[in-house]
């Protein structure tokens, strides 16, 4: 189906639309608060964007809304140049992937290799097809010696990684990671990063990366602050960081070297704010001397 | 918890591995239905022989194997306990009131002990050497003639291997929460068996709900993975009868038939 409404199938400059909320609003019960309320909102294909908000913010609703796990109560959300709607959802969750939270949850088999085949599977591919599919989405994550692995037996980050490629198998154009470093420690949250950043990079996979470790932003080609359901702040994250007061009133924290430089401020060291950690070795090494 | 070996696949490439999950599941049929035909302690020990050779051929360590046994450990005591006390016999040692102990009672629950290790420890054989997936699509082939009465057997197969799945995450889980209870002053220890029985809903209300919740969340992630049934579903791993599995139907065959001709030929007698 192609979408008539305005917000869909335009091009802006030379890139594509990979997804766009147009007046968004949904919530959970009727009567109930907004979880997501008027929104406008659109990611370029090929683009990074993280997501942040504290908890409750709706930033989890807009991943389920993207892929039409929720139906918006309002508005319309454009996937590429279709309108999602209960007939295309098939398509459009072939076209977007989204990893959650806690990886114990969303495995299917028990088996790696049978885990990332199982959505390559639904879709009905050939057999072929879908070994080559494993091939590539355990590469791309880097965990192609564990192909014959026990899930149960993997590491945090690693079972991350491994629903990851469940979620690739299908070749999306697009991965919602929703908060999907959240339970694991800093070497496995690490991992995540690292892959989709070089996801992005390398196989141009558009990324929209949910999270409230402000870190993790700093990779991002654009952030965007959700309030209450409500978007509030964008721009660059060196941008959005250097509103300091701004994200202190939506409950958010600076990056750890963001807080650094503050409190070397506070203590009366003169440095200037930056989130670049060389920049910053050099300033207190002129303030030392 | 190191104890769940029960239902858990043991990753080795074994000649037992390698066999057709429908083979080994019929197997499992056949092998149950022997055990319940012996009669005596030459065709148990037949019996036995057979699952020992299993067992040595999947490569399964020793103590794996005995894990499982030990899972059953208080159902076997608890029958022998019981037919050693009721089993009427000839040649009785000891009476008071109902209970008797008898030559005939020993050699009876000690055969039905026999019987019931033998049954657990050739049904763990299954899942230690088939992965849940293809244990599954073996179910679903075995069980495809249901279809017919449309009986929705894909969901069932797929129900079966997501409830295995869950097995590690949910012992976890209830290790977590016994844990939490303890250190709350919660006590599983001390009691009667019904006072330890009413201290297990504090980890089974929990447990369950959190069980509810994963489920829920492991519906949208299929959901997410475009599962819409088992109608255009394709295969990666597609089943296929071998010649190992020609060799293994052979043998299992052989089996049936050596504890039925000895049923015939031999005496029953213990």
């Amino acid at each position: 189906m192609i979408c008539r409404s305005a917000c869909c199938g335009t091009r802006l400059g030379s890139s594509m639309k990979a997804i766009t909320f147009t007046d968004v609003s949904f919530r959970y019960e009727d009567e109930g608060p907004y979880a997501v309320r008027h929104l406008n909102f659109s990611v370029e294909e090929g683009e990074f964007v993280a997501v942040l908000g504290h908890n409750g913010s709706g930033k989890s609703t807009l991943a389920r809304l993207a892929n039409g796990l929720l139906t918006p109560d309002e508005g319309t959300i454009c996937v590429f140049s279709t309108q999602l709607g209960e007939k295309n959802l098939y398509d459009v969750r072939k076209n977007v992937g989204v990893v959650f939270q806690n990886p114990d949850n969303q495995t299917v088999a028990t088996i790696v290799e049978d885990d990332v085949a199982f959505g390559a599977e639904n879709v009905g591919l050939p057999r072929e097809e879908i070994g080559k599919r494993i091939d590539f989405a355990l590469k791309a994550v880097g965990m192609e010696e564990y192909r014959h692995a026990t899930v149960a037996r993997l590491s945090g980050g690693q079972k991350q990684r491994v629903a990851i490629a469940g979620v690739l198998a299908l070749m999306p154009r697009i991965v919602i990671l929703d908060e999907s470093t959240a339970m694991l420690d800093p070497r496995g949250r690490r991992e995540i990063v690292d892959g989709v950043t070089r996801l992005n990079r390398e196989e141009h996979i558009t990324v929209i990366l949910i999270t409230h470790f402000m870190e993790e932003a700093l990779l991002a080609d654009r952030a965007v602050v959700m309030n209450r359901g409500e978007l509030v702040m964008e721009g660059a994250p060196a941008e959005i960081f250097e509103r300091r007061e701004e994200l202190v009133t939506y409950n958010l924290a600076l990056p750890r070297i963001g807080i650094i430089c503050e409190k070397l401020r506070a203590g009366g060291m003169n440095v200037g704010y930056t989130l670049d950690a060389q920049e910053l070795a050099k300033e207190i090494a002129e303030c030392v001397s | 918890m190191k104890d769940v070996s029960f239902g858990q696949f043991y990753p080795v490439n074994s000649f037992v591995h390698r066999l057709d999950p429908r083979l080994k599941i019929v197997f499992l049929i056949a092998y149950i239905v022997a055990i319940f035909l012996a009669t005596n302690f030459y065709e148990l020990a037949a019996c036995a022989l057979v699952l020992l050779l299993i067992v040595f051929f999947a490569r399964i360590p020793i103590g794996k194997v005995l894990r499982a046994v030990r899972g059953v450990t208080f159902l076997v005591l608890f029958t022998t306990a019981l037919n050693l006390l009721f089993y009427k016999g000839d040649t009785v040692y000891w009476e008071w009131g109902i209970f008797c102990v008898s030559f005939e009672g020993i050699i009876f629950s000690v055969f039905l002990a026999l019987r019931l290790v033998l049954l657990v420890v050739c049904s763990s054989m299954l899942t230690y050497t088939t992965t849940p997936v293809s244990l599954t699509d073996g179910v679903e082939s075995l069980l495809t003639p249901l279809k017919w009465i449309r009986i929705p057997v894909h969901a069932l197969a797929l129900v079966m291997s997501i409830a295995l799945r869950m097995i590690p995450v949910l012992m976890d889980e209830t290790s977590r929460i016994k844990n939490a209870q303890m250190a709350r002053g919660a006590d599983f220890e001390s009691g009667n068996i019904i006072k330890r029985v009413k201290a297990t809903i504090p980890i089974l209300v929990p447990l369950l709900l959190s069980a509810l919740r994963r489920a829920d969340e492991l519906g949208d992630a299929m959901d997410a993975r475009c599962y819409t049934g088992g109608d255009h579903r394709t295969k990666y791993k597609k089943l296929r009868f071998t010649w190992r599995d020609l060799v293994a139907f052979l043998l299992g065959a052989a089996l049936i038939a050596g504890v039925v001709l000895m049923r015939i030929y031999l005496p029953a007698s213990y």
